[in-house]
């Protein structure tokens, strides 16, 4: 673990690799922290495997963040992960025009339809974290058989609610835009709603699963 | 209702703007917030407001709009031309308008940006705790359209204010410390703080590209693990460009960090128009800091 100050905002960098493992080290750290509030907190972002601290410099000096920092980090000790046995459970509804790649995946993997259906709601997904655009949710992590490369060309306006696959990652797009990843499928509900004050129902750290409804 | 004002015209994009949205970046939604900090501010402590209540935040200048009831107004920012009914007005002090009047922002003389605040600040949407506008996926704020009516927020003010503030600072010399990245990027980074860059045209509220040599970034960094980033980092692209990011930027990006160009320089810096050259001064970290504490103290 690496703590790096850019300005008055902390990255704590706990490895350097996209792992299930170190990402779950990043959000025990966000829980950690949020759950102690120190009144110098602006707020924290994290991602695959930073947790980035934003901070009142008028509260608190780099020393003051970096001690609380390593406190907290040091409480994680044998920290064995989020235990959830219940993931969020996801409608979707795939193929037609909610999933218009499908086809490509399907000549890509050479698996039918079906299959990619079942290999795809076969598991259950971590949300590593939300960035690219709003609500933007990223998963992980999918099944080697449906590793596809993306477009070549991005498509100019993917619906919201969009489940679309890319490498080892699978995710849900939160508001209609540009994007690159395949799009095999449409949430049936909305996860992401920027009237509530909890804008998306899917948190970073989060379990998540895909069911299919027709 | 507390009609302010009516748009004549709104320039080339006119927003609500305040600090910008904090605590919804871990859902991938930007801070916005106004591009140049210190003129917001300054801005609204000429009418009595909260440095951060929500201001018209003007680009490209050439804005008209009918006053619709007395009241406290200033302009701040860029170097431009303000007149009341033909007769020109100064900037960075209060203006007491009165109802019926004409407000005429024009002719940018240097700079990009005005803020025009009025007393009890702008009503716009206020979504996720910010009246800041993010207009691309509609969040919060208000855009201002040709013809829209725009109300006082009528937030709490003081009637004991300054009755001028100096000009924006002209600087062609932004500070920055070294970006995130900088161990990997090696001797790019000392590159980078030797060119002179020019702004480009691809310049918005998301970031500033900026022109120079190209600094050549080995094919295995082109592209690390995306992070999160924040206004003011600048990133070199996989063809060796470099952004500065501004409040709209994404929340996570995987490209290296050369530099950051910290507060209150980055408001200086959103102010230059494309063509125009500047250069980054490096500072330390315990530099750096001290000035964005003191930044921070200046502002509230």
């Amino acid at each position: 673990m690496k703590i790096k100050f850019q300005s008055n905002v902390a990255y704590i960098e706990f490895c350097n690799e996209i792992s299930l493992e170190c990402n779950q080290l990043v959000h025990a750290m966000d829980k950690a922290l949020s759950e102690e509030s120190p009144d110098w907190l602006i707020e924290s972002i994290p991602s695959y495997s930073t947790l980035a601290v934003e901070f009142d410099p008028r509260l608190a000096t780099k020393k003051t963040v970096e001690k609380k920092l390593l406190l907290l980090h040091s409480s994680l000790a044998g920290f064995k992960g989020r235990q959830e046995l219940h993931p969020i459970r996801l409608p979707v509804m795939y193929g037609g025009e909610n999933g218009p790649d499908i086809d490509s995946v399907s000549s890509i993997t050479g698996l039918s339809y079906k299959e990619i259906i079942a290999i795809h709601t076969g598991r259950v997904y971590t949300c590593y974290m939300l960035g690219f655009t709003p609500g933007f949710v990223y998963l992980g992590d999918l099944d080697p058989l449906l590793a596809v490369p993306r477009l070549d060309t991005p498509r100019l306006n993917v619906p919201e609610g969009s489940v679309a696959i890319a490498a080892r990652q699978t995710g849900i797009y939160g508001i209609a835009g540009p994007g690159g990843w395949r799009v095999i499928g449409r949430l049936q509900i909305k996860h992401f709603d920027l009237k509530k004050s909890q804008p998306s129902m899917i948190r970073p750290g989060d379990k998540v699963a895909f069911y299919e409804v027709k | 209702m507390n009609e302010v004002a009516s748009i004549i015209n709104p320039g080339l994009l006119c927003t609500v703007q305040d600090f910008g949205r904090k605590g919804y970046r871990k859902y991938g939604i930007p801070s916005s917030g106004a591009m140049d900090i210190v003129s917001l501010a300054n801005c609204n402590k000429l009418v009595g407001n909260s440095a951060n209540y929500p201001a018209l935040e003007i680009i490209g200048g050439n804005f008209a709009a009918r006053i619709l009831q007395d009241t406290e107004l200033a302009v701040t920012g860029a170097d431009s031309e303000i007149t009341i009914d033909g007769e020109k007005t100064e900037a960075n002090r209060t203006i007491r308008a009165k109802e019926g009047s004409l407000l005429r922002i024009r002719y940018l003389r240097s700079g990009m940006i005005n803020y025009l605040s009025c007393k009890g600040g702008f009503l716009a949407e206020n979504a996720l705790g910010s009246f800041s506008t993010y207009a691309a996926a509609d969040i919060g704020g208000k855009k201002v359209k040709q013809g829209d009516t725009l109300y006082s927020a009528s937030l709490k003010s003081s009637e004991e204010h300054p009755e001028a503030l100096s000009s924006l600072q002209h600087v062609s010399e932004f500070r920055a410390i070294k970006g995130l990245q900088h161990d990997i990027l090696a001797d790019l980074v000392a590159e980078f703080f030797q060119q002179t860059y020019t702004v480009s045209t691809l310049a918005n509220r998301m970031g500033y590209r900026l022109e120079g040599k190209p600094l050549r970034i080995p094919l295995e960094i082109a592209n690390i693990i995306s992070f999160p980033v924040v206004p003011g980092m600048i990133q070199l692209l996989p063809d060796g460009k470099a952004v500065v990011l501004f409040p709209d930027c994404q929340t996570t990006g995987g490209y290296p960090i050369v530099a950051m160009v910290i507060q209150p320089d980055a408001s200086y810096l959103s102010q230059l128009s494309p063509g125009e050259q500047l250069k980054f001064r490096m500072i330390d970290e315990e530099e750096s800091f001290k000035i964005i504490r003191d930044f921070y103290l200046s502002l509230f």
